[in-house]
């Protein structure tokens, strides 16, 4: 773990997530890199007036206030002894996100998240929900306020396949920087319902040569993996729960996608995405 | 405990409910009663002509030779240090069972099974499934030799709701002569799936009610009832698998009572059923 990256918007979630960086980057010996977007409206970034309009006097000005806004930021004591670096880019917002990380070649993404329902899914969710479909590195989704993050209990939620299975060496890494406990979690439905010897059975496979301290194997019974994913959180009062993402575009409702999407919007721990 | 009734008829799976019989007998410091059911043509146990036929020579030999080979089952090595008392008895075996039960207050049946399938079931296992199904008391059904009967781990198979509370306390009785472990279990099938949450708030309800320390709570997925319950016995090699029965006649097929039979008839592990 070299570099994290967190989109900033100055709301109480992005500071959220700015705490829970400093205490990893901390803890890893990382850097941050603090990013915002500027929003303007679109005839504002429009490639062709961009010229004329980058010297113009109220773009310059946001410009500065925003440079100023961010420096107060990471003056800010959670911030000490951390190295931490701003970048303002004229982005639609998630887009930037992802063409960012890449371009520093980042190692993980924290962001703050609302997670709200319904409308306001739509509107306030939907950065967070996009940056975990498209994201190739892991995506953290804080909700809540967390003082001195720390992970003792992982859930990592798996459908128990191949592509899972390769997507667990990264789960893996994660939790040896918290040296956590593992938590293998495979949620039954009716949909998928099988025996439960048969689920132990893979569970086993799953974990299977690999080098894990003690992980627990968990059959947790729900109509809705989601709700599954929640409840067993819950009964273990996990710190992370940590959930594949298939990445696909458009609207294509597979099992991974939007069980992530749906649980980084509701979860109220922190959720994790590894992409597939 | 203080009367153990054994159905026998001089089969092999007779004596190895009998051998069981004598280690509990052994344990409770009971008395063991020793059944048997004479079988004759209707024609010969017709109550008008009785009386001509008791005196009847045919009847006369067969008895004592019935008497003869009590007197030789009465000295089987298992048998000393316990008070054994025989009956022979003109029912039609099953009723017999449970009115000679009955008429001498036992405690509990102990009776071997063939436990076949099929066409067989029909002419060999029905007795132990008609008594099982009859019966106000615990009939425990032994289908193996089991030289050292003795019970380290107990499965109790409920669906947990209110009315399988009141049995439990008899099951908790027999458990802790042996002092033996008792697994709750519940099987969850995809016709009656239930979500891992409520089913544990369902368990922990129940144990609650009881004085009890020594059980493990178990939720287990499969096709069938009847087969995850045999499934987890054998994943945990269990001694011995309790259920109840709800006793209905006719061919209402209630999960406690086509379960318990069907178990009954197919388990190769012991198999005591409790009435509701």
């Amino acid at each position: 773990m070299k570099k994290i990256l967190v989109p900033i918007d100055f709301s109480k979630q992005a500071k959220n997530a700015c705490l829970v960086a400093a205490d990893i980057a901390r803890k890893t010996k990382s850097e941050i890199i603090l990013l915002h977007m500027l929003d303007l409206p679109s005839e504002t970034i429009d490639p062709a007036e961009a010229s004329s309009l980058r010297g113009g006097a109220q773009t310059l000005f946001y410009m500065k206030a925003i440079h100023r806004k961010i420096q107060k930021f990471i003056a800010l004591p959670f911030f000490e002894g951390i190295k931490v670096t701003e970048l303002v880019k004229f982005h639609k917002a998630f887009e930037g996100v992802i063409e960012e990380s890449k371009k520093n070649k980042v190692d993980l993404i924290i962001m703050g998240s609302q997670g709200a329902t319904g409308l306001k899914e739509l509107l306030v969710g939907s950065n967070t929900e996009k940056v975990v479909r498209k994201s190739n590195i892991p995506v953290l989704v804080i909700k809540q306020e967390v003082k001195d993050f720390d992970i003792k209990d992982l859930v990592f939620a798996t459908d128990l396949s191949n592509e899972s299975r390769k997507s667990f060496k990264n789960v893996l890494k994660f939790a040896r920087i918290f040296d956590a406990n593992v938590h293998l979690l495979h949620i039954i439905s009716i949909r998928n319902f099988e025996p439960t010897r048969v689920t132990k059975k893979k569970l086993k496979n799953f974990v299977s040569r690999l080098k894990i301290k003690n992980p627990t194997l968990n059959v947790y019974n729900d109509p809705s993996i989601e709700e599954g994913i929640l409840n067993f959180g819950k009964k273990i009062n996990a710190d992370v729960i940590a959930i594949n993402t298939h990445g696909r575009s458009g609207l294509s409702q597979l099992f991974s996608e939007s069980i992530s999407k749906d649980l980084a919007n509701h979860a109220l721990r922190p959720v994790i995405t590894f992409k597939i | 405990m203080k009367k153990i009734l054994v159905p026998i008829d001089f089969s092999k799976e007779a004596q190895y409910a009998a051998k069981v019989a004598a280690k509990i007998a052994k344990k409770t410091k009971s008395e063991i009663y020793l059944l048997h059911m004479l079988d004759l043509p209707s024609s010969t146990v017709d109550p008008v002509e009785m009386s001509n036929l008791y005196e009847g020579p045919q009847t006369v030999f067969f008895m004592k030779g019935i008497h003869k080979r009590f007197e030789k089952f009465k000295k089987l090595p298992f048998f000393k240090g316990v008070k054994v008392n025989e009956t022979v008895r003109f029912h039609k075996a099953f009723d017999g069972v449970i009115e000679e039960s009955k008429k001498n207050k036992v405690d509990l049946i102990v009776m071997g099974s063939q436990g076949s399938t099929g066409l067989k079931e029909m002419l060999v296992g029905s007795n132990t499934e008609k008594v099982v199904r009859h019966s106000n008391i615990p009939v425990l059904v032994i289908k193996q030799d089991i030289k050292n009967f003795d019970i380290k781990d107990m499965i109790f198979a409920s669906d947990f709701t209110a009315k399988s509370k009141k049995s439990f306390k008899n099951v908790l009785d027999f458990a802790n002569i042996f002092k033996a472990k008792i697994h709750l279990l519940f099987i969850n099938t995809v016709h009656n799936f239930e979500s891992t949450k409520i089913t544990n708030i369902k368990l922990n309800n129940f144990i609650s009610d009881f004085n009890f320390k020594n059980y493990t709570l178990n939720i287990y997925n499969d096709t069938t009832i009847e087969e995850g319950i045999l499934h987890f016995g054998k994943e945990i090699n269990a001694d011995l698998i309790a259920i109840n029965t709800h006793g209905r006649s006719g061919l209402s097929q209630l999960f406690s009572e086509s379960i318990s039979k069907e178990l009954a008839n197919h388990a190769i592990r012991p198999v005591i059923t409790f009435k509701i």
